[in-house]
């Protein structure tokens, strides 16, 4: 069994790394190479399926993948699992076999379409099947960024460029939203199975973290389902071909938050945030989705936004669902993406054979192509819940279960999911009528008439099936009872009577006559949308959040630079001053804070005992120097004073009985001065004198002197406070007691760099040449300019600088 | 003895914040010089009050000596200090070939070299 489905998992994803090369020049083609993929992933499925015991669940324990982290391959097995996995393959098929029709030669790079449509289906099999939490969700996020590049397959238009950035944005941001709850999920109930995963007691943990939890999972489903506030990226998502849309946006890749509801429903359902956060969302997405539907004139956001109503209506109804389990809900499920797959299909057709993009450029074509007027009758049909039809059923099973909640309501008003779900069916049942009524049989459009040519019977069989589906649903419905029971999933689901199916006719009760309600209003509705003609502009400006994202999206390099701005990014200079004020604050200030435990005033009265004449002396005669640096103008002064102080800490060394410092120190200030004395001779005389630098102003002067005293009383507080903790038994004590035995040297400096240290020592050198090698770049690499290489063809970059720039001075 | 040398580490941080801040290069680079050699004697102050104590050199294992690891890491921060001081001379160098100027103030108002 883990097998089949291993391979139904992962034979996709071979596939969608094989095609690329193996259908590079097969044109359109290719797809017949595509196409045995999803049959071979759907009859394993399919397979297990006949192997599975319904209303149980088996966890299939593959392999330990990374298992430090708890992320091990599991496959779970449960009538949810399956029911997915055989939507997503079923689907496929369809959809593949569509698409080798739809894609004609207009498109290029077919085998990249194939290549991400396969990685699609494969990660979506991966998610319904996924048995540890992390592995579902890396699957999660698989589906998300193969639909980016879907979305984005046509990436040279405006469209796919900005449909496919907003997909991304918003489901990669809902999707660490969800990984944050996967992770914090994890982490409470210690593993990340879903065997202890389902088990979890949100009761007994912490409040807060139970409600943020659920949070965290919800927006996770409603990103991933477009539910408002994220509905509005499903339509732009739509500038994919329509293959991308039919199977992604509208039958399976949305559907992945209602999956997570139905997932994580066990565990959640008894929360008492459950039923107003997702019955709240999801019922208002509904309303807003069917609205919104009603006033588009594009075909595909018509389309698109009955889909997110439909959705919403998905998750709004676990959220009214008993904490026992719900009822019927794949049946509801399997209806929309049977009649809606079909619908997006069609309009594909229209787009295929008129060009047409826009309900109001289509007419007539009821003359042209009645076989796709009778599928699209039958699934419009199916939209508006029409007798006979599995919408029909499907809604009176809904009207059920809303007309429950309506009399014991919990977590919100129940009147609220039923008035919103009645007001949203009449939209949705006039969109319908407007769908039919304007392609088909109204007069025939000029648009049509210039672009019309017929698509071939090909690409009508997919949706074909699935309208003949909904048909069989709708007249023979008790012939689809068993299948409901092979996917019942315990947990999910109350477990019905083994006897119980589905029925056509409940007699004349409260459901039916809302059912005729709902019809009757569609009726007006669309009446009053002919009267009007139906002249506006689609959605309203205001409410059309995917204009305030795509703003705020080019906002963001604005603002960055901004800000960037704003911390004077590109004027080092001032970042000093900041660095040093930073300092004295944070180190300072705290070191104030604890000033009384350093004992300052005692120690200061106690100097005159205790000071060391050598040591006062000699550090007079340091602070002397350095102020010598300051008061100099002339370079070589300064420098001599510089040097001065170098000499003078030498000293400085030898009273800390520290004779190899006091040696280095004299070696190295010497190779300094004559360092710089080498360099300083080559700049012409004025900046020498410092005439060319620009005067700073008294106030930055005193901002200077007030910054640098706050440095040196900070660093002065910081070094007295860390003398006087010193402890009497220092880490050096180790290397006294060890150096003749291990390093067989007495001279303790010595054996530390080059024995116990040695590595340091080496690295030091490597800094000694790197800074050589720099500097020989900054000479060398010195392009001369013409005079100069007049007078000196040979030596170093700039050799004759002093004439040149004393030339320049005349 | 502690209190000494902890302002002497003031007073050297002082006056090499104060010539760092100047807009002269020149100036940044003797701050940075002084900075360094500051630095080292924070670390020196560490090894504690060195009186009564020999240097680290183990000769005879009865007298008390001072700590060799802050000398042993000063050791090492002097060549460091010198290997940086030394490409900042060479840097300073070649700024001034390429903008004529040694005043950063002047430098970040320029936008680009200077073609004599």
């Amino acid at each position: 069994m883990s097998t089949a489905l291993l391979i139904a998992i992962f034979l996709p994803f071979v596939a969608a790394f094989v095609l690329p090369w193996a259908g590079a020049r097969m044109g359109r083609r290719v797809h017949l190479l595509a196409m045995p993929v999803p049959v071979i992933s759907f009859a394993l499925i399919l397979w297990t399926l006949g192997q599975h015991e319904a209303g149980t669940q088996a966890f299939l324990d593959v392999w330990s993948w990374v298992p430090s982290l708890g992320l091990d391959v599991v496959l779970l097995v449960d009538g949810l699992s399956l029911f997915f996995g055989l939507v997503v393959s079923g689907m496929g098929v369809l959809i593949f076999w569509y698409a080798g029709a739809y894609l004609d030669d207009h498109y290029s790079e077919h085998n990249r379409f194939y290549s991400y449509l396969l990685l699609f289906m494969g990660a979506m099999l991966g998610t319904a099947f996924g048995g540890n939490l992390l592995f579902l969700f890396i699957f999660w996020e698989l589906t998300g960024i193969s639909s980016f590049l879907l979305i984005g397959f046509l990436y040279g238009t405006k469209e796919g460029q900005s449909g496919s950035r907003m997909a991304l944005l918003t489901t990669v941001f809902t999707g660490l939203v969800l990984l944050a709850g996967v992770a914090l999920l994890g982490l409470q109930v210690g593993s990340w199975h879903m065997r202890d995963i389902l088990a979890a007691d949100l009761g007994a943990m912490d409040a807060g973290m139970a409600a943020a939890l659920l949070l965290l999972f919800a927006i996770g489903a409603f990103g991933k389902s477009a539910q408002a506030p994220f509905h509005f990226w499903l339509p732009n998502a739509m500038s994919a071909p329509t293959p991308v849309s039919a199977y992604l946006h509208s039958a399976t890749m949305v559907k992945l938050g209602v999956f997570l509801s139905a997932r994580m429903f066990p565990v959640f359902v008894e929360h008492e945030l459950w039923a107003p956060v997702l019955a709240g969302v999801g019922f208002t997405t509904l309303l807003i989705g069917a609205v919104f539907a009603f006033v588009s004139h594009k075909l595909k956001a018509i389309l698109a936004y009955t889909t997110v109503a439909m959705l919403g209506l998905f998750i709004g109804f676990y959220g009214i669902s008993l904490t026992t389990g719900a009822r019927f809900d794949f049946m509801h499920i399997l209806n929309h993406t049977a009649y809606k797959g079909a619908l997006f299909m069609v309009v594909g057709i229209i787009d295929h054979a008129t060009h047409q993009k826009y309900i109001t450029q289509v007419g007539g074509l009821w003359r042209r192509m009645p076989l796709l007027g009778i599928i699209t009758i039958v699934c419009a049909a199916s939209m508006a819940g029409i007798p006979l039809t599995s919408g029909f059923i499907s809604k009176e099973y809904l009207l059920t279960e809303l007309y429950r909640f309506y009399e014991s309501p919990a977590g919100l008003p129940g009147w609220l999911p039923l008035v919103f779900s009645i007001v949203a069916f009449a939209f949705m049942a006039a969109v319908g009528i407007r769908l039919v009524w304007h392609i088909f049989f109204r007069p025939e459009t000029k648009e049509v008439t210039e672009h019309f040519h017929h698509p071939g019977l090909m690409i009508h069989l997919p949706p074909l099936v699935l309208a003949v589906g909904t048909l069989a649903f709708g007249v023979f419905p008790a012939l689809f009872g068993p299948l409901l029971h092979g996917f019942a999933t315990p947990g999910l689901q109350q477990m019905l009577d083994p006897e119980y199916t589905f029925k056509l006719w409940h007699g004349i009760n409260a459901e039916f006559l809302t059912s005729m309600g709902i019809l009757a209003l569609a009726v007006p509705l669309f009446g009053a949308g002919q009267a009007l003609g139906w002249r506006w502009d689609g959605i309203p400006r205001y409410l059309m959040l995917d204009l305030a994202f795509e703003k705020g999206v080019y906002a963001l390099p604005r603002g960055a630079a901004r800000v960037s701005q704003l911390l004077r990014a590109e004027s080092p200079l001032d970042y000093i001053p900041l660095i040093a004020v930073t300092l004295s604050v944070f180190t300072g200030g705290y070191l104030l804070l604890h000033l009384d435990t350093l004992n300052l005033t005692q120690a200061f009265a106690a100097l005159p005992e205790t000071f060391y004449k050598q040591h006062l002396f000699i550090a007079t005669l340091i602070t002397l120097g350095s102020f010598g640096i300051v008061l100099a103008r002339r370079w070589t002064t300064q420098l001599i004073f510089l040097s001065t102080v170098g000499f003078l800490i030498t000293v400085y060394f030898v009273l800390y009985q520290a004779p190899d410092l006091a040696l280095t120190q004299i070696l190295i200030e010497a190779a300094t001065l004559i360092l710089i004395l080498l360099i300083l001779d080559r700049f012409p005389r004025s900046i020498q004198r410092g005439q060319r630098t620009i005067k700073r102003s008294g106030s930055r002067k005193s901002l200077n002197i007030v910054v640098s005293c706050a440095v040196g009383a900070t660093m002065f507080l910081l070094t007295y406070g860390t003398i006087l903790r010193k402890e009497e038994d220092f880490i050096g004590q180790f290397f006294l007691e060890n150096t003749v035995e291990l390093a067989k040297g007495t001279n303790t400096v010595n054996t530390i760099l080059v024995d116990f240290r040695g590595f340091d020592t080496l690295l030091e050198i490597a800094v000694l040449l790197i800074a050589i090698l720099g500097a020989m770049g900054l000479i060398m690499r010195y392009r001369r300019k013409p005079d100069e290489l007049e007078e000196a063809e040979f030596g170093p970059g700039g050799f004759t600088m002093r004439d040149y720039s004393e030339k320049e001075e005349k | 003895m502690f209190l000494v040398s902890a302002l002497l580490v003031g007073i050297l941080f002082a006056v090499a914040t104060y010539l760092i801040l100047q807009g002269s290069f020149v100036r940044i680079l003797f701050g940075f010089i002084l900075i360094a050699n500051a630095a080292n004697l924070v670390l020196l102050s560490m090894t504690g009050d060195p009186r009564g104590r020999s240097a680290p050199v183990v000769l005879d294992e009865t007298v008390p000596m001072a700590d060799p690891l802050p000398q042993a890491l000063i050791l090492t921060a002097i060549v460091i200090g010198f290997a940086v001081s030394a490409y900042l001379v060479f840097l300073l160098y070649r700024i001034f070939l390429d903008w004529k100027t040694d005043d950063a103030l002047a430098l970040f108002a320029k936008k680009k070299p200077t073609d004599a």
